[in-house]
């Protein structure tokens, strides 16, 4: 391989989805429209928890226009009508009961959508309300309700070292997850233990585009479906499992995405309206409105219990956390997010003894999943805020806290796992650089205005955990490349990032380069778009796709030209040997004949599995978001304003610098809006503020007066051209940061998200008072 | 935005909606006899409400479409008050010039909502969408201003808590708002901290002479409160704890609660205070 | 517009520039009519309540969210949507600021944001920052964080401003 500049990495030029999505022309899933399809709606429940008693959609069977109705009578004939990840809890529609208000209960296909809503509301439901759980503490006790009286199905996966999984521990808990590493004696060799407790807001994800599908399930043995779907290969496999249909029978296409945070994972609209397709024999559209996203999966709620030992010099010895994670209704991937949570809350320090559980409490909710940060939010919200909190108890600068206590480039975080990839202390030397932190003390004060800085590290394990990953490059006869892998474009980048690693090793322009539609019936298994896994684990797979085309290519030509391959370079689809060029439409058209060929390449990525790795296998990478805050503080009416935000990750190298400082600003602000107002506010079981209006998510007039994000190049990355993830990192620091701020500030602690005026007011209320 | 049907809820659409008659009336006159005589009559002026209580289950029998009425459009001053015309848009009305004769006003009414509302949303129906997060009926609270309707019965003038009460008679128009222009009349309004809660004071004097105020306090799930100033104190924090302390316990919203309103809005009121009295100088 | 119309009528305006006629309801939202019948499908839905502005269209250069614009509104008028920017296949100014400062991430807002800038430099060909944001504040991205497109606002200004007769 040559030493020369490269040509496609690191470049801030256009996105190779610009011209599509600046046009109007990009295909989302959304825009699918097949001859003959039906809109479905569904009947949802009214009440947070009740027994169905009877059901009669006879009204709604008969209307005009009405092609399919689904209840519990129908879903009973299907051979699983229940999904979910590590728990298959979640009904297709409602069957004996009702467990949040928001559950399904019927669906229908009609020729539009005013039918089929005219259609629910003809359906009798009646119902026996049943007490509610709403509150995470509580969940357990011997007399709150329980969501599931009979254990569904479920498995717990294989653990490493000192990890463990169980189903339903107690009542009304789907699962939990431990970790404990180190002397369990250790607690008792320190100076100091602190315990605190940290309350976590929850928020909807708020991707624009909502959740939607086209089911095709027209022809009995065959499914086509087209879906804003973050995962089509596990959803591909859990549909095979629930309708009982063989894998080969079922195509998922993903156009793109408009935006998902997390929650476009698993079964969503899919099982409804494969159902009602299968029922009516015509293909079915399914489009949640904005507000059905609020009840179709959010963020988890959380308690967080984090009880940490310490030196007098304020090194860090032992921690001890339980976590409470708020579920809602059906598990879906909250045993995944406790698995990260629970493993996540140490931070990024060095400790002896680490000991956590972490719990997914059913409430009556809605369903809790996947979201931007995946636990790492929560844990880095209580770790970055007790980090701060026992530097003041012990009289230290917090920054000085936390470089005593990182671990260092290399160092395992703990026994079994991969070395850290990113210099923290570099990063987190950034960020004091550039807030100006040394120089907070001289911050003017504003009459009541007071101003503060603080600082924070979050920290998540990056790339999924034991995840596989194939692609495959085809280049034709004229040096046209074709990519095909199973990544989704979310928004994130990732097609286009992909593809300048392709053109970067075949020596052509990355406009050479077309990402192929993703569609489980060509593309290559992929275990789905997230974990921040594009560029660090697919990229891998994709970069050893492009050099097996790559020796392919080389090999043909060494022997056309009768050469050792080494002595030949491929550049702009001709061979470069010496000063010599030979064009190889040419040369393959000899070979092979005028039709020509494809040279095909695959590369495959998995992390070894390990049982000396507590999740199995090493973390791929790790994702850190280094943040800091301005705040000024106005302490008689607890606003708080965030003056100065900066956030800055590492990219290990930026293959495309424009996509990694989009990726950490929109998490920033996402961050940033959890931090100040952003939540879903329930009044018991009802969502008070769910729909667009009145859920408030960041505008650009939110964003701080000085707003800045830096990608760092540490250049440690594993994947392509020492590439690491990227995505998520930038939201986990920001809350953190800024309640440590508002502490420099104003001498008051915060432990509850959001840090709305009313808790400021009130913690120097109650500071005042004693 | 649900519709809660007997067996549950159902996400409504606007493609919900039947086709509907529409009419476009060419005058006032003409719109309050549409009003008058068409079936379950709705208004229709900027459309960036209307849309929303239709998804929340607002139907529409014949829709009165009001943009040809001119006359409604727009700002002036009439008879020693400011007349604002129904379909006068955000936008419009804070760039009025009559609108900067009650100082603060045009800033005031600058900030309600983006400029793609601002554009499009009208005064009008901003109070008559009776949602409490919409802000007109704030101002209007404050500076005493009534909202004048239109009817086949005659015509009617209501307070924006009339409005609220849906009180106005049936099958009227708002026509336009009016604000007497009391010696001195000038507004503040803070939204430093909306959405949980914002706050309008109103300083004049009256026909005596005498310094009169009023503090309008709302949040987003809240209705407008209104408390009479006793501004005879000359200590600007004195006066808003006096007020305050008139605020009832249950003006408590569910996302700040009481106790905080009560501080905040104490504190804000003694700024606006200082920053009205400032500007006086 | 005649005084009164019934539940189906025939609407005619300009789209893009071109002339339509087409026949619609009353209760026809101007986006369905722009995705399902006459436009393209480049308006995009997400609120479906005028809040998020994905929908956003210009109607006789007025940004309009067209979830909440009934299509008898358009009568007569000029519509302007993404599709009927680019001129012979070249992209807008502010079409190309928004592509080479990798103003967007899923898209899914874009469209809007694009017709917004345009209504906002059809205004004030040099908006200040206030005036950006003001503007810019009038839709929902969920992704970028907005700081790059402020960054493409600025820079399609600029765009437009050196390339102005
Ligand atoms: C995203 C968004 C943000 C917003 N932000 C703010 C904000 O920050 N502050 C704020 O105050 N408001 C805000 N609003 C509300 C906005 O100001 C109102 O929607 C607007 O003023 C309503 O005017 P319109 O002409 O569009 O009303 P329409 O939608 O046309 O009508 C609204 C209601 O009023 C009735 N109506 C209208 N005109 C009359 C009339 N003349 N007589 C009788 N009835 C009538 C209609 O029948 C309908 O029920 C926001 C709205 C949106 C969508
Ligand atoms: S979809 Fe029209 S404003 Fe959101
Ligand atoms: S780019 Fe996704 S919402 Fe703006």
């Amino acid at each position: 391989m040559t030493e020369a500049p490269l040509r496609n990495i690191g470049r801030p030029d256009r996105r190779i989805d610009a011209g599509e999505k600046v046009s109007g022309r990009a295909v989302y899933t959304t825009d699918i429209d097949l001859p003959g399809m039906l809109h479905a709606k569904v009947l949802r429940s009214p009440h947070g928890h009740a027994r169905i008693v009877s059901i009669d959609a006879s009204a709604a069977r008969a209307m005009p226009g009405v092609h399919a109705v689904l209840t519990r009578d129908e879903t009973a004939a299907i051979p699983m009508p229940v999904y979910g990840y590590f728990i298959k809890d979640q009904p297709i529609v409602a069957t004996d009961k009702v467990r949040y208000e928001g559950d399904i209960v019927a669906a229908v296909a009609a020729e539009d959508e005013g039918t089929a809503n005219r259609a629910l509301a003809a359906i009798r439901v009646e119902y026996e309300p049943q007490p509610v759980v709403t509150d995470l503490e509580r969940a357990s006790d011997p007399d709150a309700a329980e969501l599931f009286e009979e254990p569904p199905v479920g498995i717990v996966p294989k653990y490493g070292q000192g990890a463990s999984g169980e189903l339903r521990p107690r009542r009304n808990v789907c699962y939990r997850f431990s970790y404990e590493t180190g002397p369990a004696d250790a607690f008792d060799e320190c100076d100091h233990v602190f315990e605190d407790v940290f309350r976590f807001s929850r928020m909807h994800h708020f991707h624009l585009e909502p959740f939607v599908c086209v089911a095709d399930w027209s022809r009995k043995d065959r499914i086509e479906l087209w879906t804003s779907c973050q995962n089509p290969f596990p959803l591909r496999k859990e549909i095979a499992r629930i309708f009982g249909l063989a894998e080969n029978r079922i195509a998922v296409r993903v156009p793109y995405i408009g935006g998902g945070f997390g929650s476009k994972n698993g079964c969503k609209t899919e099982p409804v309206a494969l159902a009602l397709s299968r029922l009516a024999g015509r293909p079915v559209r399914f489009c949640l409105t904005l507000e059905e996203g609020f009840l179709t999966n959010t963020q988890h709620a959380a308690i967080l219990k984090v009880k940490t030992g310490v030196m007098q010099d304020g090194m860090l010895v032992a921690r001890k956390s339980e976590i409470l994670l708020d579920s809602g209704a059906y598990s879906d991937g909250s045993p995944l997010v406790a698995e990260k949570a629970g493993y996540r809350i140490p931070g990024p320090y060095r400790y002896r003894r680490i000991e956590t559980d972490c719990y997914c409490v059913m409430t009556n909710t809605a369903p809790a999943g996947p979201f931007r940060g995946f636990g790492g939010t929560q844990t880095s919200w209580a770790c970055e805020s007790q980090i701060d909190m026992i530097a003041h108890r012990l009289g230290i600068d917090p920054y000085d806290m936390r470089r005593k206590n990182l671990i260092d480039l290399g160092e395992p975080f703990v026994p079994g796992e991969s070395g850290m990839d990113s210099d923290l202390r570099a990063g987190l030397d950034l960020v004091v650089r550039e807030l100006g932190y040394r120089r907070r003390g001289g911050l003017e004060d504003d009459g009541p205005v007071k101003r503060g800085m603080g600082l924070a590290i979050g920290f998540k394990d990056g790339g999924g955990v034991n995840k596989p990953a194939l692609a495959r490059v085809k280049v034709s006869t004229g040096g046209d490349i074709f990519l095909q892998c199973g990544t989704a474009e979310i928004g994130q980048g990732a097609h286009t990032a992909l593809s300048a690693v392709v053109a970067e090793r075949l020596g052509a322009d990355r406009s050479r380069v077309r990402y192929m539609p993703v569609d489980t019936d060509h593309t290559p298994f992929d275990q789905g778009t997230n974990a921040s896994s594009a560029i660090s684990v697919m990229g891998q797979a994709v970069d050893r796709a492009a050099l097996a085309a790559r020796a392919q290519i080389l090999d043909f030509a060494a022997g056309v030209l009768d050469c050792p391959a080494e002595e030949l370079d491929l550049a702009d689809w001709e061979i470069r040997r010496g000063n010599e060029a030979h064009p190889l439409a040419p040369m393959i058209m000899g070979h092979f004949g005028g039709t020509g060929w494809e040279f095909v390449g695959e590369g495959f990525h998995k992390a070894e599995n390990s049982h000396a790795a507590p999740l199995e296998a090493p973390c791929v990478f790790w994702e850190i978001g280094w943040g800091g805050a301005q705040v000024a503080v106005d302490t008689e009416t607890g606003l708080v304003t965030v003056e100065k935000l900066f956030v800055t990750g590492d990219a290990g190298r930026a293959i495309h610098p424009l996509v990694c400082r989009g990726q950490d600003e929109g998490a920033a602000l996402m961050g940033l809006s959890q931090a100040l107002f952003e939540r879903m506010i329930y009044d018991g079981s009802r969502l008070v503020n769910g729909d667009a209006l009145t859920y408030r998510v960041p505008l650009a007039d939110d964003l701080p007066e000085d707003f800045r994000s830096v990608t760092q190049e540490q250049g440690h990355g594993p994947g392509p051209f020492g590439a690491k993830g990227m995505g998520e990192g930038g939201m986990l620091p920001v809350a953190s940061a800024i309640a440590n701020a508002i502490h420099d500030a104003v001498g008051v602690r915060i432990t509850e998200l959001p840090l709305s005026p009313e808790r400021v007011l009130a913690a120097l209320a109650a500071k005042d008072g004693g | 935005m649900y519709e809660v049907a007997q067996a549950g809820l159902i996400a409504a659409s606007y493609r919900d909606v039947p086709p509907f008659p529409v009419i476009a009336p060419a005058s006032v006159d003409e719109a309050v006899a549409a009003m008058a005589d068409a079936e379950a009559p709705v208004p229709y002026a900027g459309g960036t409400d209307l849309c929303g209580a239709v998804r929340a289950g607002k139907p529409i029998g014949t829709l009165i479409w009001l943009k040809r009425l001119d006359d409604l459009r727009g700002v002036r001053i009439e008879d020693g008050a400011l007349s604002v015309g129904a379909l006068t848009t955000h936008a419009e009305g804070a760039a009025s010039d009559a609108t900067a004769a009650v100082p603060g006003l045009p800033e005031a009414w600058s900030k309600l909502g983006k400029m793609r509302i601002r554009l499009s949303g009208t005064a009008g129906g901003n109070l008559m969408a009776r949602h409490t997060r919409y802000e007109m009926s704030i101002l209007l609270t404050a500076l005493g201003g009534t909202a004048h309707f239109a009817s086949a019965a005659g015509e009617a003038g209501l307070t924006p808590a009339e409005i609220s009460d849906r009180a106005e008679p049936p099958r009227s128009l708002l026509t336009r708002l009016s604000i007497p222009l009391a010696a001195g009349l000038r507004l503040d309004y803070d939204r430093s901290l909306r959405p949980l809660m914002t706050q309008a004071l109103a300083l004049w004097s009256d026909d005596a002479g005498r310094d009169r105020g009023r503090a309008v306090i709302a949040t987003e799930y809240l209705r407008p409160f209104a408390i009479e100033l006793d501004l005879a104190g000359t200590d600007a924090k004195a006066i808003a704890a006096a007020a305050f302390d008139a605020l009832p316990a249950g003006f408590a919203d569910p996302a700040s609660g009481n106790a905080w309103l009560r501080r905040a809005g104490a504190a804000v009121l003694a700024r606006q205070l200082v920053r009205m009295e400032a500007a006086r100088a | 517009m005649p005084d009164r119309l019934d539940p189906r009528f025939d609407l005619s305006f300009t789209l893009n520039g071109a002339p339509v006629e087409t026949a619609t309801t009353t209760a026809t939202a101007l986006a369905d009519l722009l995705r399902e019948g006459c436009g393209g499908r480049g308006t995009r839905l997400a609120c479906e309540r005028a809040v998020c502005g994905a929908c956003t269209v210009l109607v006789d250069g007025v940004p309009r969210a067209s979830c909440s614009v009934f299509a008898f509104e358009v009568e007569g008028c000029a519509v302007q949507m993404i599709e009927g920017l680019e001129n012979d296949g070249e992209l807008s100014p502010v079409q190309a600021a928004f592509a080479d400062n990798s103003a967007f991430q899923c898209g899914y807002c874009t469209a809007g944001m694009i017709l917004l800038t345009e209504a906002l430099l059809a205004r004030d060909p040099d908006p200040d920052e206030a005036a950006i944001r003001d503007w810019i504040s009038s839709n929902i991205c969920r992704c970028t964080g907005y700081s790059l497109i402020l960054e493409a606002v600025r820079d399609a200004a600029r765009r437009k401003r050196e390339t102005a007769p």
